[in-house]
Formats: structure tokens, C-alpha cells, sequence
């Protein structure tokens, strides 16, 4: 099961602002978690990456989990001081009337929440679209707002254990993949692995990947593992291929999703590694996509791996610690032993 | 404001016909500007690539030449042809408008017509020119040949005060700008302190096909595309873009659907219109701008946009007093540039 600490350790991650595109308080969080003395480098796109194991020799490796979360961002402040946003990420309207967000300002952040009609016990009401919504941030005026356009804004979280095992919150996704790479910075620090391997915390995956373009256009690796979510169907609304994967039943190998195939050659000596290592893993394929996709194209092998997420891109993101102490096993067989190829 | 010379220059650019993949016209007169200014080179896709060599860091501009418009797809038998989009182009705006076609024996004027708009969402099927040929045979000898480009034609002309209508202000402006500067640091007396490149752009409208070739092919420091974005039209609602009004400014494009842009150059420009006293907001687009394949790169980007109504109608409207904003803002660049704190 996972440490106390470090499961206090993803929800601080959790908690910290990092809306797509404005990452900078996750970067700096993630930063100051590195193993004292980590030489960690941000580059142009704003992605933090580190880099272990020898500084040659062997096929390398690089390990992606993305920094970003789902947020929105400010676009116009009305004469009545309400604000209108714009989504970062794929968001579903219904998800936000009368959600508690954050707005971050210059002067620092300022609370809202998206407006809402009230209750109805008659009227079926239609859910507006989110370009109509507006966050009432307690002023009376554009001036008295204190908002500015273009300002990141973050939904209010709220994050729990259920019966001692699952995990529920909004932005799971990808933090725990988050979490996952520092425990491995950690490891390394005291074992280096015996190849090269780079941890990269990458930025604007939620709005189009846009750090693993840059990561794909300057490094070159022989294997990439993305590390991101797998929506579960076991929960509400599943239905057809992806009811297989379960909660609680190990991570996932994402081999087959919107936007990519995995590599045979990866997937198969992962499934080597995974049996050798006594962790179940459950395939099956999905929609959505990774940063695995961009940084297929640039002359890597690549497979994603997952925990599977109830309630994907909704306040009630869930997964099982079970599942996520099973992954962690995992990558860390995966550095421990060097691959195959080229 | 501008001079009367550069005014005019506007207008033509703004007259010239050019489609994506169609824009040998708009580079032949750009060209002939550009060549005096430094070192001038065309590239395998027709992107215009000017250098003015300096020591610093590499900074681009980047404009497109190319306009959304029609493509003739065939000729019918009854002499009418039938055309499709090239980039997003509403065919609500078509009808009734009159079109340019580069034929084998020089131009060939013809009108948009449409027996009524249909209601399923397919438009193109019943969109015709008709340049007035009784059959496919009298079509062809008019020099007419599927894969013509079709211009939207329209004036170019100055309306009240400060604004400009025309068929191309989407990115001719733009275009105009890139030329005004690269004028100002060729005559300036000394070398800049960065190494300027000028892009003039190709097939913008279809996929930023020509500034992914420049990307890849010219390491970049930083990337300003300049360029145009709906705007508040007055008749439209204010939406989540926000209202962006002609005449109150440029706006960085902060954010849009293809990624966000460089904090540091945000700031940077902020710091830069508020010490020269020019207006300046921010503000997003649903496109994505040259500032993508850049920033992919490891290139620092910031799109600086001027609103512009009724955007890729054939008749666009924007203000002269935000494009001389945008001149006095890339002017920051020579005497507070972004690299230097």
C-alpha cells in the first residue's frame, strides 16, 4: 500500500495550482520535492526534467507525466463584474455551474464560484454552454473584481479516501503520475539506474501536448513511458470495450487509444518485466490521448501506463491505492532492469 | 499614421489575389518591398524569408500571405463550376459575391450564386460560379481549368476615421507591418541587436503548413506571428473570446486552441505598450497561430493580433490606429528588447 506520507505528498500535489499553460506553482512544488542536490532543468516549454544513470552507454529512457491540470481561464470581466472564462481542457459543461473556483490574479488568488440558477422543482433546465457561464467573484463591479483577462483559474478541491482504499478528487489526473516519477527521482538518487534515464514533468498536455512536442523535438530516447490515467468503465456509464478494466485490479497497459498504438516491442518485454514482477496488468484500449502520441513520432519506442480513473475530468476523479502502489512496482522493475534494446 | 505611399501599398496588398497555395501575386509584390531591405530568399514551400543579420539572439516575424477563399473543383456541363473551401470559409457569406479567376488568357470575373441554402449543413454541393460560359466548352476556351483559385473580389477602401475594409485584411495588415519594421532596423544606423528574420508565410489558412516548414528549418530564439482575430462585431454577443473592439488596441493572443503563450514575452509586452503609452489587452482566439510549431521547438512565442471584424468574410474591417499600437510595440523591441531584464 502506499506510504501515509506520500499519499499526503499527492494530495498537496493535488492541491497546487497548475492550470495548462500556467504551471508555474506545480513546477516549483515538484521542484522542491526533487532528492536534495537533483540538477532538475526547466526548459522553454516549461517542462522540469531530470536526468539519471550513466551519461552514456545503453538505451535511454525517458519517463512523462504531465504537470498540467484541467482549469479555466479568464476572458472578460462584465460591467456587473462577473467574469467569463474559457476552458483549458476538455471539461463537460455540466461539471461547473455553481463550481467553487479560484481566480489567480496578480495580487494573488481571489475566490468565485461559476454561477447557477437556483433550483426548480418543475422546470427541466438545459445546461448552458460554458462560453455563456460566468463566475461571480463577490464584486459589483469590473473594477472591484481585482480580475484581469487572461488570468488562470482553478476549481476549489476537495480530495478524500474512501473505505480506507480509493482515492477521490479533481485532478488525480496526472498528479499521481506526478507523484510516481519523484518516488522514482528518489529511488535514483540513492540507486542510480545502470541506463540513462530522464523524468520528465511535462506541461500543456490537457490542451494539446504542447510540452511533449518540445520534449519530442530536442531529446532523443529509445523508449518512452507515458504515465497517465485510464478511464475505468466499471462505474457509471460503462459500457462496450472498456468495461474489462476495473478498479482495484492492477494498472493498465494503454496499448491501443485515440491516438496511438504502443510499441509491440516495449509493450511485450513490459508485460515480461510486469510477470517478473508479480503485478497484474490489465490491457484493453480507450479513447483520449497522451504525450505518448507526440513522442511516438520522434524515433521512440512508447507505451503508456495507467491506474484505471473512475469519473474522468469530473470533481470525483477516482482511483484505488492498491492499483497505484501496484504501478509504482512496476516502474520501478522497469528502471531497474535495463531494456533490451535498440 | 500611416503614408500615403504605405496606404496604398496596403490597399494593393489588400486588392491582390491570393489563396492558400495561391500566392504568387501577393509574394511578387512583397517581394519587391522586401529585396531592398536585406538579405531575401524564398524557400521550397514559398515562404519569403527576410534577414537582417545582427548580434543577439534570433527573432522572427512571422505574417501569412495567404487568404481563406474557393477553389474551382470542376466545370459542369451548362458551363456553371462548381467550387469548394479552402481554409474556413462561411458559404452563408457567398452568394451574390463576385469572384476573380486567373485563367489561361488573363482574368475571368464570375458571381457566386445558389439556388437557395440548403438546410443540411452541405452547402458546398449547391454553391456555383457562374462567369457567364453556356457550357463546358465555352468555359475551357475562357481559358477557365479546374484547381483555378477563385479570388472574392472587393474594394479596398477607408471607411470613417480610422478603419480600412477590404477582401484581405486577414493577414495583409499584418504583411504591412512586418514591412515597416524590417524598413525601420534596415535604416537604422546600426546593426540591431538581434538577428531579425522577416517570414512571409504560406498556407496559413489550410494548417500553418508554411511557418511548420520555417520551424523546422530555422532555429528560432523567439517568434512574434503577427496577425488578425475576430473581434466584437457589434451584432454578435460577447462570448468567451471576450469583446475585442476595433480602434482600442492590439491584444496578445494568450491563449488559443493551440497552446498558451510565453509568460515571459506576456509580460515583456505589457511592460513595453504601458512604457510607450500604447493600448494593449489580452485575449484568445479558437485557431491556432504560427507561434506553435515555434514554441514546439523550444522557441519562445507570443502571437500579437489586432481585432478584425467579420473575419474570413471577404470583407474584413479593423482600425489604423491599433496597427500603429503594434508598430510602437515591435519598436520595444529595438530599444527595451525582452532578452535584456
Amino acid at each position: 500500500m502506499i506510504d501515509p506520507a506520500d499519499l499526503n505528498l499527492l494530495t498537496e500535489l493535488v492541491m497546487t495550482p497548475g492550470v495548462s499553460g500556467f504551471e508555474a506553482p506545480i513546477r516549483a512544488r515538484i521542484r522542491r520535492e526533487l532528492p536534495a542536490g537533483t540538477v532538475a532543468r526547466a526548459d522553454a516549454a516549461g517542462n522540469l526534467l531530470t536526468v539519471w544513470g550513466p551519461a552514456t552507454g545503453g538505451p535511454c529512457m525517458l519517463l512523462v507525466a504531465h504537470m498540467d491540470e484541467l482549469g479555466l481561464v479568464t476572458t472578460q470581466v462584465e460591467a456587473t463584474g462577473w467574469v467569463r472564462f474559457r476552458k483549458m481542457g476538455t471539461i463537460d459543461d455540466r461539471t461547473l455551474l455553481g463550481r467553487r473556483v479560484r481566480v489567480w490574479c496578480d495580487d494573488g488568488p481571489r475566490d468565485g464560484c461559476i454561477l447557477a440558477q437556483p433550483a426548480s422543482p418543475v422546470a427541466e433546465r438545459v445546461v448552458a454552454p460554458s462560453r455563456l457561464m460566468m463566475i461571480d467573484v463577490g464584486a459589483g463591479s469590473a473594477a472591484a473584481s481585482g480580475v484581469r483577462r487572461l488570468q488562470p483559474v482553478t476549481f476549489v478541491k476537495e480530495i478524500a479516501v474512501l473505505n480506507g482504499r480509493r482515492l477521490v478528487g479533481r485532478g488525480i489526473d496526472d498528479r499521481f503520475g506526478c507523484l510516481l516519477l519523484l518516488q522514482l527521482a528518489r529511488q535514483f538518487a540513492t540507486t542510480p539506474p545502470a541506463f540513462p534515464v530522464t523524468l520528465a514533468w511535462s506541461t500543456q498536455e490537457e490542451i494539446g501536448f504542447g510540452g511533449a512536442r518540445l520534449l519530442a523535438n530536442t531529446g532523443r530516447w529509445d523508449a518512452v513511458i507515458a504515465v497517465d490515467v485510464f478511464a475505468a468503465a466499471d462505474g457509471f456509464g460503462a459500457s462496450g470495450p472498456l468495461a474489462r478494466v476495473r478498479l482495484g485490479a492492477g494498472p493498465v497497459a494503454r496499448l491501443v487509444d485515440h491516438g496511438a498504438i504502443a510499441s509491440p516491442r516495449l509493450a511485450r518485454w513490459v508485460f515480461e518485466r510486469a510477470a517478473a514482477a508479480g503485478v497484474a496488468l490489465q490491457v484493453a484500449p480507450t479513447g483520449g490521448e497522451t504525450d505518448g502520441k507526440v513522442l511516438q513520432t520522434a524515433a521512440t519506442h512508447m507505451v503508456a501506463l495507467s491506474i484505471p480513473i473512475r469519473y474522468l475530468h469530473s470533481q470525483a476523479e477516482m482511483v484505488d491505492l492498491a492499483d497505484l502502489a501496484q504501478l509504482a512496482q512496476l516502474l520501478a522493475e522497469l528502471t531497474r532492469v535495463t531494456p533490451p534494446f535498440p | 499614421m500611416l503614408s500615403p505611399a504605405d496606404l496604398e501599398l496596403l490597399m494593393t496588398l489588400m486588392s491582390t489575389g491570393g489563396i492558400s497555395g495561391f500566392e504568387d501575386a501577393v509574394r511578387g509584390l512583397i517581394r519587391s518591398h522586401a529585396a531592398p531591405l536585406g538579405m531575401l530568399s524564398e524557400d521550397w514551400m514559398g515562404n519569403l524569408r527576410l534577414h537582417i543579420p545582427g548580434e543577439g539572439p534570433r527573432v522572427l516575424l512571422t505574417a501569412h500571405m495567404d487568404t481563406v477563399g474557393i477553389l474551382v473543383t470542376r466545370i459542369q456541363d451548362d458551363g456553371l463550376l462548381m467550387v469548394r473551401p479552402v481554409g474556413a470559409v462561411d458559404p452563408s457569406l457567398l452568394p451574390g459575391r463576385r469572384v476573380r479567376i486567373p485563367g489561361d488568357w488573363g482574368t475571368v470575373s464570375g458571381t457566386i450564386l445558389s439556388p437557395g441554402m440548403r438546410e443540411d449543413g452541405r452547402p458546398w454541393e449547391i454553391l456555383r460560379v457562374d462567369t457567364g460560359a453556356r457550357s463546358a466548352a465555352e468555359a475551357l476556351a475562357a481559358g477557365l481549368r479546374p484547381l483555378s483559385p477563385a479570388f472574392l473580389d472587393g474594394p479596398a477602401a477607408r471607411l470613417a476615421g480610422t478603419r480600412i475594409s477590404g477582401p484581405a485584411v486577414d493577414d495583409r495588415l499584418s504583411c504591412l507591418a512586418l514591412l515597416r519594421f524590417a524598413r525601420e532596423v534596415a535604416e537604422g544606423r546600426t546593426s540591431p541587436s538581434f538577428d531579425l528574420w522577416c517570414i512571409w508565410t504560406v498556407q496559413n489558412e489550410v494548417g500553418l503548413r508554411g511557418a511548420e516548414a520555417v520551424a523546422a528549418t530555422l532555429p528560432t530564439d523567439y517568434v512574434f506571428p503577427i496577425a488578425v482575430s475576430a473581434a466584437h462585431s457589434g451584432i454578435q454577443a460577447a462570448t468567451d473570446l471576450g469583446p475585442l473592439v476595433p480602434g482600442e488596441g492590439p491584444f496578445l493572443r494568450v491563449v488559443d486552441a493551440g497552446g498558451v503563450a510565453s509568460p515571459d514575452l506576456v509580460a515583456w509586452a505589457e511592460r513595453a505598450a504601458a512604457a510607450a503609452q500604447v493600448p494593449l489587452h489580452r485575449g484568445t482566439s479558437n485557431g491556432e497561430s504560427e507561434s506553435k510549431p515555434f514554441q514546439a521547438r523550444g522557441a519562445h512565442g507570443l502571437p500579437i493580433n489586432l481585432p478584425v471584424r467579420y473575419m474570413h468574410s471577404g470583407i474584413e474591417e479593423a482600425d489604423l490606429r491599433d496597427h500603429e499600437a503594434l508598430m510602437t510595440i515591435l519598436r520595444q523591441l529595438r530599444a527595451h528588447p525582452p532578452w535584456r531584464p
